[in-house]
């Protein structure tokens, strides 16, 4: 079994703060031009719980596009898959979503799925995000 | 809001997002403990459930595109009145 780095990082904030440093470290070490050519940007989405849920996030407004990568503390589950981020609003963003624990080999693929959408190929990239069942809320549950 | 989604589900989807429910109704309890996700413009908000996911990719998203959410009814917070928001169940 792969060694999970940052175990605790749900409840131990130096653990937590690690674990976003080796993310943001894997963001760092993709390809500059890319990032820099589409104006990418990171953070993206609110962190303030500090869950993992997400625990690095970037997008491009240009392309709007986006990076959501969430923690857990399994290393036998990988989860990768495409969501349309605020579906059917002016402010859609296509984003790539990555759900892995903090091991080698998920960081290993992680960078993988997250070089090619940077730079548009594979089929992470050519792949249609899935269908979703979209639920209308009541009007009295949305903030004043 | 949650009980408006599984009202949309039949039995068996309620049952395949059992976990991702009750994990989404507690991180929202919390959120709503402090005073809810306020993303002024800057940082929308996205999460997923169950964590760990599941095998088959079924999960619920929760959204938060602009203003505050996740407050309590009649807090007027001040923030912005639009506050686009979703809770959607993924297959």
């Amino acid at each position: 079994m792969a060694r999970v780095r940052n175990p605790d990082f749900g409840t131990n904030p130096l653990s937590y703060e690690a674990s976003v440093g080796e993310w943001e470290q894997l963001w760092n070490s993709m390809d500059r031009f890319a990032r820099d050519l589409d104006g990418w940007t990171a953070p993206w989405l609110d962190t303030s719980m500090r869950d993992g849920n997400p625990i690095f996030s970037a997008w491009s407004p240009t392309l709007r596009r986006a990076i959501r990568i969430i923690q857990h503390g399994e290393a036998d589950t990988f989860a990768v898959w495409r969501n349309t981020f605020a579906k059917g609003s002016a402010g859609a963003v296509d984003e790539l979503v990555i759900n892995c624990a903090l091991t080698d080999d998920h960081v290993d693929r992680a960078r993988e799925l997250v070089a090619a959408w940077l730079e548009h190929r594979s089929e992470v990239a050519r792949a249609r995000p899935r269908p979703s069942l979209d639920v209308e809320l009541p009007h009295s549950h949305l903030a004043a | 809001m949650l009980e408006t989604l599984m009202g949309k589900l039949d039995r068996r989807e309620r049952e395949h997002r059992a976990d991702a429910l009750d994990q989404a109704r507690v991180a929202i309890d919390r959120t709503v403990a402090v005073g809810g996700i306020p993303t002024d413009g800057r940082y929308p908000a996205g999460k997923s459930y169950p964590q760990p996911p599941r095998t088959d990719h079924r999960r619920v998203d929760l959204e938060v595109w602009a203003g505050r959410a996740f407050v309590k009814d009649g807090n007027d917070s001040g923030a912005p009145k639009e506050v686009p928001h979703g809770t959607r169940p993924q297959s």
